[in-house]
Parts: C-alpha cells; structure tokens; sequence
C-alpha cells in the first residue's frame, strides 16, 4: 500500500527531469482543470517496488535479461492523497524466434486500486531475455 | 506517414493537426539522473548502478531504466506548453535498444485527432533516438484536452 503525497510526485517529476508545474506549483495546478497537482502519466512506475521484474522469472541461463514493453492505461490522474494497493500477476511465457536467435518472451500485469476499491492504472510489461 | 510540412509552432492546442510535429526534446541521460531516477522510482535494479556487473554482462556500462526512457519520452507532450494540460490515458511504449548515459534526440508527431464531448483527443507517435539516429525507444500516447 502506498499513500501518494506531493513530495513522492515532485521528486519523481524532479527524476525525470519534467518541468511541468502541474507536478509541483500548487497555485498552477489549482487554476488549470485538474484543480490540483497530478502526478506525470510515468509516476505509475514509482508503484513498482517489489511486482516488477520480481513477477517474472530471473536469472535465467541466457546472457541478458531486459525490459522489453509496457502498455499502461490510466483510468485516472494518480493524486496527492491516494492510498494505492498495488499488485502483479505473471501472465505467460513463450519463445519466439528472431534472426539473432531466441528470445524468451515473458509477460505480467500491474494493477494499481485506490482507497475506493477503484482502478486506477493498469499496465502490462514484457521482458525480453537472450 | 510523411512528415507535415506545418511547424510546430502552434501556441494553442486546438490548432493541432495530424501530421503536426512536436518539437523535438533534446535530452542527456547522466549517471546522476539514473541514480536520481532509481530513488524515485523506487528501483535499484543492478544494471542502474552496478557498473562492474554490466561489464561482465556484456555491456558498456549502466543503462537507464526503460521506465526512465519512457517519461523523457512523454516530456515530449507533457513538456510542450500546449499540451502541458493535458490528460494521458494510454500509452504503450516498446523499448528496442538499451539506453546508456548520453544524449537522446526525443520527437512526436500526431498521428490522430478527434474531437469528442469534453474536448480532443489526440494519438501522438513518439519516439527516442540516440544521436547516430538509431532508435532506442519508441511508443504512443492518448492525451485528452
């Protein structure tokens, strides 16, 4: 469970370098429709302690091992004051074959529920290992 | 798709059109940003700071996270004053080439716009490449206005 608060958003915002005042100006983020700061469309990677890449299998006997894809859906602006609960299920594996060799693909989902017992983000990641 | 020949010098969202260009975000991903960004995120995965581990895995030394890839891809919308409002509901991303320290050459383009009851919609193509020209990452975004 993670409770979201101004400091986690602008640190975040800081990272990634994004000078965006809707992440950290309140008095900006209050006139604009938001009404408030929201954290970057990114942020939901921030959840991810401990569900990714820990959901898929590691250490395998291939060379590298790398993140390969995401698709995220936002069902809404993640906010100061959320309290998220997060988890991740492992979703399948299989090989797939490329002109430099084989590739073992292995998929998993993020979900992200808030205090309300609503969705708030949804990801699916893929990791590539050679 | 052929790249629009209108500029990128639009100062209002509702005048975007398909085909538009971004301007492009012009980005260098230091060390200290990786390691920022490991705080922040939460991540302390080796191959963000082990430098010695990537060596002997093959690499040249510590990548940015896909993750991080990824948000100074979207700063092409979210750091773009008319897009600055906007809200991001979707976004896939594939991350096609590891990301070491260096500078990256980030771009957009829309791809689509619709109009719908609380305002537009946009599917904007981005993409990031390393100064030779190869592309390191690469994805799309729907940003509501």
């Amino acid at each position: 469970m993670i409770e979201v608060d101004k400091s986690l958003i602008r640190k975040f915002a800081m990272a990634i370098g994004d000078p965006n005042p809707l992440y950290s100006d309140e008095g900006y983020a209050r006139a604009t429709r938001f009404g408030g700061i929201v954290a970057p469309p990114t942020f939901v990677s921030a959840l991810m302690n401990g569900h990714w890449p820990d959901v898929v299998v590691q250490g395998l006997p291939f060379g590298k091992e790398l993140h390969s894809s995401d698709n995220l859906v936002l069902d809404r602006d993640i906010r100061p004051g959320d309290v998220l609960t997060c988890k991740a299920r492992f979703k399948h594996a299989w090989l797939r074959q490329s002109p430099r060799g084989v590739r073992l693909m292995q998929s998993a989902e993020f979900l992200a529920h808030d205090q309300n017992g609503d969705r708030v983000a949804y990801v699916e990641l893929l990791s590539v290992a050679f | 798709m052929s790249n629009s020949s209108r500029l990128p010098f639009s100062s209002c969202f509702e005048d975007l059109a398909e085909g538009d260009l971004l301007p492009e975000l012009v980005h260098e991903v230091t060390g200290e940003q990786i390691i920022r960004f490991c705080g922040a995120a939460d991540d302390y995965g080796l191959p963000h700071w082990n430098h010695v581990w990537m060596v002997e895995h093959g690499y040249d030394g510590i990548i940015a996270h896909g993750w991080l890839s990824c948000a100074i891809m979207c700063r092409v919308v979210t750091g773009w004053p008319p897009m600055r409002d906007a809200s991001v509901r979707d976004l896939n991303v594939r991350y096609l080439q590891p990301n070491p320290p260096g500078l990256g050459h980030y771009g957009g383009q829309i791809v689509a716009r619709t109009m719908c009851d609380d305002g537009f919609k946009f599917r904007i193509a981005l993409w990031g490449a390393h100064a030779d020209g190869r592309r390191f990452i690469d994805g799309s975004v729907t940003a509501h206005l």
